[in-house]
């Protein structure tokens, strides 16, 4: 009995020092608390809402910056991107379908895989495939209010007229 | 005794009542036509087309409200599952390990003729038989758990994977039958072509056991890495699409290797306990041999699982590099140096346990000064491996050093290091084990003295090029190559293992005792390693496996089926490690149980029938 | 001449925990407590392991811990170690506890900004900012001179009080700061950041800081309101000047 005693008074202090490891001494770092539950964002009325809705869907709940970034190369910049849109879809190697930087911006959204900016490929498929999830589903599940507000944010941020989304703009392509 | 008789009806009870609850899931939403898409050509289409047939039979995942979770008062429902699912995984993967080298032992013992196998291969079974019912009925209590606490869950589950689900059912009804035979029928199948015959039973008992994993791994990897499906969770109606997801293959790989290593690990802290109370010679002689067979198993597989690890972990970031990204980087960050910690414990108590072995023989004494450099090595790459990248540190030294990293200790908390730390441990655990091999022997061919210069300059030669590559690639050369410079540190390292392994064949194909050998020579304290091995594995399992369920956030089914419940969020590590050790506890508490339950049925006359 | 076990034992575990301390004491950097209790740990475990791994060497590692508590005649040591070690543990304990030296904790002294910051009506993008002063520097050193010396105005009107006159962290207030204002000088701090990084550390100040940059919170102030556009930018450039450290380029 007293080997019992021993094996398991050992046993209980290994499992306490992990224990005591893992709850006391390294950083207690709390997770992020998971986005809140109601979803489809009401449609701002003026562009400017739109613009702001989108500001805040980029940098929360779009999760766009944790690849489009400077410092982790996992995807091409954004910054200027209404001009350098413009540029790639008159490019050589443009193979989507857009005609204008805010349909090459949705296009990138639900569609990543239509156009792969060199270089930023899955690794072994020439650029043929994107890393990027379609924004609509996955995990970050986007509306269309929230892609036209993305778009926005992207047009009022390059001093362009907002054209996507708002009552003005007609009915939104769906 | 009558417990253990018991046990087929409790099992076939537990199994009887999981059938019922499966088809009761899986009735309303036509399961069981699923395994013939009607029109595979359109399932395979692009999301936009895709609004016909196949999409119309299967809804999307449902978008659930937190009144969609029913409550218990009393009973958080997270944790229930939990428990239920960490006991049910502790205990299958022990009664699937415990089949393989019990098959093993039973193999080397007819290729032998060594009747010490086969009783150890038989003392195996008769201490893990009554497992085989708990693992029945935690895995009965998890699926019960998990349907009354997350019934559309599982309703959207088994509309995918009904047919897979009748399929486990039916191939567990037929390894409990091959169990039984295999086991009651050690002693009469015993001689001649009926022990083949035994031992193809064996066989059919792993492939049974092995199957039954593989299927459940599917729906596990399916929640995390879900594909056959769109993106709004309707199924395509092909089973095979959503069990052949990314993480399938790797998961599979991994569990089966970590499995051995756990079972050996169980049954290593078993002999460890039997050694230390054995009151005869003989006793502790046939414990010790069983603790150290026992523990060569596990640490034997211990060692190619990180390269399984790598690739589950490479998988996950191929699928989406944001649950990667939440893997490594942000907040579990610091489980992986909580991992190194137990793993570099795993590694000292092995190492330890080998030292110990040296005083087997006579001739171990002239080994024994060596261990301190092995320590050494060891514990330099040790501390180098659990070196976190960003430190925890007081305002004044963060002052001192203007910033959240150190100059000296930076360097060490990246991957190349890591790296080259784990390779070098990996070779003196080697190293320790060829010391100990050497314990008993003496050389006595004559060119004995040039083989052993050539392992020592391979030897040295590996660890020259292991820093080479993880010092030049790793912070001389651009990122690219940072993280390929370990692929050729692990050849290498395998290279050694292998050509040192060969040429001490070669050496000591001919040679002399050293001294007595004995069995059971082996201070008391030695067995407390083959403990820790045990207690430090079961913890480990629990928290890997929490990182692995928890990188899945708020998500039931990842990116399709949104948590909803009040339990979505992501707990702390520290929360997760007080679970995991009180489930540790528990199971460490039915373990002790089961081999006490084992040992009233298999008591027998003192001494007799074992074999020496 | 063999030296005893015990005496190995302790002399290891000492010249370790000596080498641990060394980068601290000697040079300055010291290595974290939270490092170095680990290190410890295992270090001395690691040890014990090598010297009780053959029973003639457990037998003399610990003959004197037994004769110390089995000897009759060794009463007067034995009393006297048993009140010794338990106030040690205590001391060591109260160490860990005591507010003083603050709490340590994970923190990210430069978090990474954001791509976009909006301040004085209009939008900065931090990863293409530049300092509009910084042409001035080749194009006409009078002028960039004219514009550090406006700068030094502003720093010494606003932020010496806590980042000190020497530009060393250690103004007449930093003392009461947690975590302490940073210093300027050296190789830690400006030369690793672009100046776009330091413009939105002041414009923004601490409550602009991110989430990772917690738990303990600055107490830096943001800057817009009582700075304008160019005097962030001329004290941007003083702080550079004057510490002699250069930008680092934008990009990577």
């Amino acid at each position: 009995m007293s080997n019992f005693l021993k094996v398991a008074a050992f046993s209980l202090f290994i499992i306490g020092v992990y224990t005591f490891f893992a709850d006391r001494l390294i950083p207690p770092i709390a997770p992020q608390a998971p986005p809140p539950l109601t979803e489809v964002a009401a449609r701002p009325m003026t562009a400017d809402g739109l613009a702001r809705l989108g500001e805040e869907v980029f940098k929360g709940k779009g999760a766009c910056t944790l690849c489009h970034n400077p410092v982790g190369g996992r995807a091409p910049l954004l910054d200027g991107i209404i001009i350098k849109a413009n540029e790639r879809i008159k490019g050589p190697g443009y193979r989507g379908g857009a005609k204008d930087a805010a349909e090459y911006i949705r296009e990138s959204m639900v569609n990543p895989s239509a156009y792969v900016v060199p270089g930023f490929g899955v690794a072994g498929t020439h650029d043929t495939k994107s890393p990027m999830p379609d924004v609509r589903g996955s995990e970050i599940g986007l509306s269309e209010v929230e892609i036209d507000a993305v778009i926005a944010y992207f047009q009022r941020s390059a001093g362009v007229e907002v054209t996507v989304g708002s009552p003005a703009a007609g009915p939104e392509g769906k | 005794m009558a417990f253990v008789k018991k046990a087929p009806f409790i099992s076939v009870l537990a199994l009887s009542a999981l059938l019922v609850l499966i088809s009761f899931l899986s009735g309303p939403s036509k399961a069981f036509s699923a395994d013939t898409p009607s029109s595979p050509v359109i399932s395979s289409q692009t999301h936009d087309a895709g609004v016909t047939a196949a999409q119309a039979a299967y809804p999307p995942a449902p978008k659930l409200k937190a009144e969609d979770y029913p409550k218990v008062k009393g009973l958080n429902p997270r944790l229930t599952v939990w428990m239920a699912a960490q006991m049910h995984l502790w205990f299958a993967a022990f009664v699937l390990a415990v089949p393989i080298f019990v098959f093993i032992f039973e193999a080397i013992g007819m290729a032998k003729k060594d009747r010490r196998y086969d009783s150890t291969a038989y003392e195996f079974m008769r201490v893990s038989m009554v497992a085989y019912s708990i693992t029945a009925i935690t895995g009965g209590l998890l699926l019960l758990s998990l349907i009354v606490f997350y019934p559309d869950l599982m309703k959207y589950l088994a509309s995918i994977f009904g047919p897979t689900m009748i399929l486990y059912a039916l191939i567990f009804f037929a390894e409990t039958g091959v169990l039984y035979t295999y086991y009651y029928g050690w002693h009469a199948l015993d001689r001649g072509a009926r022990k083949w015959a035994h031992l193809f039973l064996g066989f059919l008992l792993n492939l049974s056991g092995t199957a039954l994993m593989f299927i459940a791994n599917a729906w596990v990897t399916f929640m995390m890495t879900p594909a056959g499906v769109d993106i709004r969770g309707a199924f395509d109606g092909n089973v095979w699409h959503a069990v052949h997801n990314h993480l399938w293959s790797p998961m599979n790989l991994h569990r089966f290797i970590a499995n051995i290593a756990y079972g050996g690990s169980i049954v290593g802290a078993y002999a460890a306990y039997k050694f230390l109370s054995s009151n005869t010679d003989e006793d502790r002689a046939h414990y010790d041999w069983m603790g150290y067979a026992a523990n060569f198993v596990a640490i034997g597989a211990l060692l190619p699982l990180p390269f399984a690890g790598y690739w589950l972990t490479a998988e996950i970031y191929a699928y989406s590099q944001q649950m990667g990204i939440n893997l490594m980087g942000g907040v579990f960050a610091w489980l992986f140096i909580v991992q190194a910690v137990l793993i570099g414990a795993l590694f000292l108590a092995a190492n330890y346990y080998l030292w110990c072995g040296l005083s087997r023989s006579e001739g171990g004494r002239r080994y024994t000064k060596y261990i301190k450099y092995i320590a050494f090595a060891l514990t330099v790459s040790f501390l180098v491996w659990f070196t976190p990248h960003t430190l925890v540190l007081k305002p004044s030294e963060a002052q001192a050093l203007g910033g959240q990293y150190h100059p000296y200790l930076g360097p060490l908390g990246l991957m190349p290091a890591k790296n080259t730390a784990v390779n070098i441990m990996l070779l003196f655990t080697y190293l320790s084990f060829l010391l100990y091999r050497r314990s008993n022997r003496i050389a006595i061919s004559s060119w004995a003295i040039y083989g052993k210069a050539t392992q020592a300059a391979i030897f040295v030669s590996a660890i020259a090029n292991i820093v080479y590559l993880g010092v030049y690639y790793g912070y001389f050369t651009n990122t690219v190559y940072k993280v390929a410079s370990s692929v050729p540190q692990v050849v290498t390292t395998l290279f050694v293992i292998v050509s040192c392994s060969l040429i001490e064949a070669a050496i000591y194909r001919r040679s002399e005792e050293a001294g007595p050998y004995r069995w059971g020579r082996m201070p008391e304290r030695s067995q407390y390693a083959l403990f820790l091995i045990a207690v430090t594995f079961t913890w480990l399992m629990g928290l890997m496996g929490f990182v692995r369920s928890a990188i899945r956030q708020h998500w039931h089914v990842y990116s399709v089926m949104r948590d909803a419940s009040p339990d979505a969020f992501t707990p702390t590590i520290g929360y997760a490690a007080r679970v995991v050790s009180v489930g540790t506890i528990i199971f460490m508490a039915i373990v002790i149980f089961i081999f006490w339950v084992s040992n009233l049925s298999g008591r027998r006359p003192h001494g007799g029938g074992r074999a020496g | 001449m063999k030296i005893p076990k015990p005496l190995q034992f302790i002399i290891v575990v000492l010249v370790v925990y000596g080498l641990l301390k060394a980068p601290g004491l000697l040079l300055g950097k010291p290595i974290p407590q939270s490092v170095i209790f680990m290190y410890m740990l295992f270090v001395v475990i690691a040890v014990l392991l090598v010297m009780t791994a053959t029973d003639e060497s457990t037998e003399e590692l610990f003959a004197p811990v037994r004769a110390l508590v089995e000897d009759p005649s060794k009463r007067l040591i034995r009393n006297v170690v048993f009140i010794i070690l338990p106030l040690t543990a205590g001391y060591i304990a109260y160490g860990f506890t005591k507010t003083g030296g603050g709490q340590a904790g994970l923190r990210s002294v430069h978090p990474a900004p954001p791509l976009e910051m909006r301040a004085y009506g209009k939008a900065f993008d931090l990863s293409t900012l530049v300092n509009p002063l910084r042409r001035l520097e080749k194009e006409d050193p009078a002028e960039f001179k004219r514009n550090v010396e406006e700068g030094g105005a502003v720093y010494f009107r606003n932020c010496f009080f806590c980042h000190g006159d020497k530009l060393d962290g250690i103004g007449h207030y930093a003392h009461a700061l947690t975590p302490p204002p940073l210093p300027f000088k050296g190789r830690d701090t400006i030369a690793q950041l672009s100046e776009s990084y330091l413009f939105w550390r002041i414009v923004k100040g601490g409550v602009g800081l991110p989430q990772e940059a917690g738990p303990a919170e600055s107490s830096m102030p943001a800057w817009e309101e009582d700075l304008r556009e160019d005097e962030v930018w001329k004290v941007i450039t003083f702080l550079y000047d004057y510490t002699g450290n250069r930008p680092r380029p934008l990009g990577r």
